[in-house]
């Protein structure tokens, strides 16, 4: 086998196959800077293209230009506080607040840093995981989706730190939110009001753009300002983004793991896990009240979560045609065209072309990273220009961002909509992300509860592994709240508790 | 300062061509073919990756040199495919849109009466067929069922997996046990084909229910077991598969067969808005049959393992109607 994994490197430095995987990269590279421009989308459009490839450079070519879309996404939602891609969300949360405040160059480092190293990760768990494979993906089922997703649910509570009311309650808007669209039990819509667009529910990309990129966005155009009033040293601000993913590299290993759990899962979608992975990390973190206002561990989470998660959603594609995500599904396509059977196959006749996924993904984002870091101190200028110039080319990319989501101009509404919302929300001091997971996670529970019961009746309730997440959700709902009596007893009462120190695992920084 | 503003032009220009790309090209070529010039929309009800949307990319390359147009393809997901046909529907009969459409959920959600049909399937400008699978019943490869024969003879209801009511699953896993009395039932909720199958595969379910080209990679992966072909003839990718006519249904069933097989004959196919200008649904219905008849597309489609089996417009008008026929007992059953 290792034999097998070695050669597979050399499969991928043929010139021919390296030559094509720069331009896959070069694609990725724009379309992911791009919002809007979907990853998936682009990977649908350039199939045709591989008809006359062999396997590995057909893969070479589009999982090289997938991976790099992940990972270049993180630029415009740092520097823009729009997602260049859907799955770049949660970046925006920290890494816009640090742009502002001029540290545009540290949390661009930081991001595509621990975009490589959730890659690597990812690719490591991949190459690693090959032997059990398909009783891995096999071993999930209904009941444990659901129980994942209702302990993201409790992450969100925990999220909103010191307003736990408040966070509460937009958890709860946030679930009511969810329930628009068809029931996927019946098919009975509900709150659709006669629309035929509202039946597939509120979509996630308008609603992240709207809420967090349209309300910056609108307070850019009220202050008249640039994006950023100064920027720090731009070298040792990137320096200081590549020191921050070694001292907080627990966050960047827990959130590449949760981004490589979930990305097995099929039909949890790309652009859940990093925002489970964000409210890990503020869970855990010793200053919560920081997240949302510039915190690194934020950009970080995010950034390593969204590459480990392709490497995890290859993994039920490779072994049962399964795919875990949309851009997993265009490139089980790719498996078909150039003659591979998804499946047992891949693991023994076709081990090399599964190794050089593995491969490809580690080149890939090495690559993009490399450039994107010459293009730093560019790219960080950006931040300077004049709110007034700026304005109409973002809220360009807003329109765009929104509208390309599903063609449809319904879109631009919700987008007007949720950017409405988060004006109010900030100026209310409302948390806007407990909203946002809601939206996204109460519809997946509905889903995976129904499921659940239909296929077992009540006996899932009662099978270890249900118990054992059931376990720990109460563990994070209320490990703050000891930890908290702990410490009164034992010392004086702080007049503001602020920090409250919630180390999960207790491996700290 | 002025090196980066000229920077921003430069993305904001970049990010229009990329918009604009597929636009209004009219630039008029002769009158040699009456849509010369044009833009074609071929819009996919799904997201991309899916049975439908690569039908349409196949297509849309053939499409544009028979017609000598811009065929645009678009990805407009929703409402589990009805959102698009149903916008199809109310399109203006000059706008040159045209959708490839679930042709089986179309006319099946109307014989059921579901909400969202807010169409008349027999009123489009039907163009013609691209392809039209057979279905097939498969059970994981290590399940206790070894024939159809043993799931006939069950006595515990089999399980059956389907994404949504109004789906090609549903329809089917609703109406097989009807025909064959056994003792079943489907479970909805599935967010996607891939997930129903992974239930199967675990063991949670029995069985599934899809069309020959979205079976098969299971099949020859060696994790299902097919052990149905829901067709009267047998099919190259499956020999060896008992069809209907192999397997006769109980007594009685056969107007519900056929309009089972009906339905299923209705396919993938492609639809313009009511009303179209005959001379432009004319010059589209010869585009699309000249594009399928195009060898390097059916080579194209044979290695990706796609069946294409066109009709001509007037002939997929003819098959819609005969589905849309139904008699009472079918429709009750799907409804």
């Amino acid at each position: 086998m290792f034999q097998t994994f070695f050669q597979s490197l050399l499969d991928v430095l043929q010139p021919e196959t390296i030559a094509i995987m720069l331009v896959g990269i070069a694609i990725g590279f724009v379309v992911g800077v791009l919002p809007g421009l979907g990853g998936s989308v682009t990977l649908a459009l350039m199939l045709p293209f591989i008809f006359d490839m062999e396997p590995v450079q057909a893969f070479a070519f589009l999982l090289g230009m997938w991976v790099v879309t992940a990972t270049t996404g993180d630029i415009t939602s740092v520097l823009f506080g729009v997602p260049g891609e859907a799955t770049s969300a949660a970046t925006v949360f920290d890494g816009y607040p640090m742009t502002k405040r001029g540290e545009a160059g540290r949390a661009l480092g930081a991001a595509l840093l621990s975009s490589t190293q959730g890659a690597l990760l990812g690719a490591f768990f991949l190459a690693l995981s090959v032997p059990i494979l398909r009783p891995l993906v096999l071993a999930f089922g209904p009941p444990e989706f659901l129980m994942l997703t209702l302990l993201g649910l409790t992450f969100v509570v925990a999220l909103s730190g010191r307003n736990v009311l408040k966070g509460f309650l937009m958890a709860a808007l946030g679930m009511l939110v969810a329930l628009v669209g068809i029931d996927p039990q019946e098919g009975v819509p509900r709150y659709a009001f006669g629309q035929l667009y509202l039946w597939d529910g509120i979509d996630i990309v308008p609603l992240v753009i709207g809420l967090f990129a349209g309300a910056e966005v609108l307070q850019l155009m009220l202050s008249k300002t640039s994006i950023a009033t100064r920027t720090a040293d731009n070298i040792s601000g990137i320096r200081q983004g590549v020191r921050d993913t070694f001292r907080h590299w627990t966050v960047v290993v827990r959130s590449s793991a949760i981004g490589i759990g979930i990305g097995i899962i099929p039909g949890m979608g790309g652009s859940v896990s990093q925002f489970i992975a964000y409210g890990h990390a503020q869970q855990t973190s010793k200053h919560p009240e920081r997240f949302g206002k510039g915190a690194v561990e934020g950009v970080l989470a995010a950034g390593a979560n969204n590459n480990a998660k392709d490497a995890g959603s290859l993994v039920p594609t490779i072994a049962f045609g399964i795919p875990g995500s949309v851009g997993a599904a265009v490139l089980l396509g790719a498996f078909l065209i150039t003659g591979l059977n998804p499946g047992p196959e891949m693991l023994t006749t076709n081990l090399n072309i599964t190794f050089s996924m593995v491969w490809i993904m580690v080149l890939a984002n090495i690559v993009a990273v490399a450039v994107s870091f010459l293009l730093i101190r560019q790219l960080v200028k950006l931040t300077l220009i004049p709110g007034t110039w700026l304005v109409p080319f973002l809220l360009v990319l807003l329109g765009v961002g929104a509208f390309t989501a599903s063609n449809n101009i319904n879109d631009i509404f919700v987008m007007l909509a949720a950017a409405a919302l988060g004006v109010v929300a900030i100026h209310w001091d409302w948390p806007r992300v407990p909203f946002l997971l809601a939206v996204v996670l109460g519809g997946l529970a509905e889903r995976y509860l129904f499921l659940s019961y239909s296929l077992h009746g009540w006996s899932w309730l009662t099978t270890p592994s249900v118990l054992g997440l059931g376990a720990l959700i109460v563990f994070v709902a209320v490990w703050p709240y000891v930890r908290a009596m702990r410490r009164r007893g034992k010392e004086p009462v702080p007049a503001r508790v602020e920090t409250k120190d919630n180390d999960l695992t207790g491996v700290g920084k | 300062m002025r090196r980066t503003s000229q920077f921003a032009v430069a993305l904001t220009a970049l990010l229009l061509t990329a918009c604009s790309t597929g636009g209004g090209q009219t630039s008029s070529q002769g009158d040699e073919a009456p849509l010369a010039g044009e833009t074609v929309e071929l819009v996919v009800p799904y997201d991309p990756g899916g049975g439908y949307d690569v039908y349409a990319r196949l297509l849309a390359p053939y499409l544009e040199k028979c017609l000598d147009a811009t065929v645009v393809v678009k990805n407009e997901p929703g409402a589990g495919g009805l959102l698009a046909t149903s916008k199809t529907f109310v399109a203006p009969p000059d706008s040159l849109r045209t959708v490839l459409t679930n042709t089986v959920g179309v006319v099946g959600s109307q014989l059921a009466d579901a909400p969202g049909a807010s169409f008349d399937a027999a009123k489009f400008s039907w163009l013609g067929r691209v392809s039209a699978e057979p279905n097939v019943l498969a059970v994981a490869a290590d399940s206790e069922f070894k024939t159809f024969d043993d799931l006939r003879e069950s006595t515990k209801p089999i399980r059956f997996v389907a994404t949504g009511p109004g789906s090609n699953e549903h329809v089917n896993s609703e109406v097989l046990p009807e025909l064959y009395g056994f003792p079943a039932e489907t479970i909805t909720g599935f967010d996607g084909s891939d997930s129903a199958r992974a239930a199967v595969l675990s063991g949670d379910a029995d069985a599934h229910i899809l069309p020959i080209d979205s079976q098969l990679d299971g099949i020859e992966s060696g994790d299902m077991r097919p052990l149905l072909l829901l067709s009267e003839e047998p099919h190259d990718a499956l020999p060896d598969v008992p069809t209907v006519a192999d397997l006769p249904p109980e007594q009685g069933q056969d107007a519900t067969l056929d309009a089972l097989m009906n339905l299923s004959e209705t396919g993938r196919s492609l639809a313009g808005p009511p009303g179209m200008d005959p001379e432009q649904m004319a010059a589209l219905r010869e585009g699309i049959s000249c594009a399928l008849g195009n060898k390097e597309l059916l080579a194209k489609a044979e290695k990706q393992q796609r069946d294409v089996d066109p009709l001509t417009g007037d002939e997929t008008v003819n098959v819609v109607n005969e589905a849309l026929r139904a008699p009472a007992e079918f429709t009750e059953l799907i409804k």
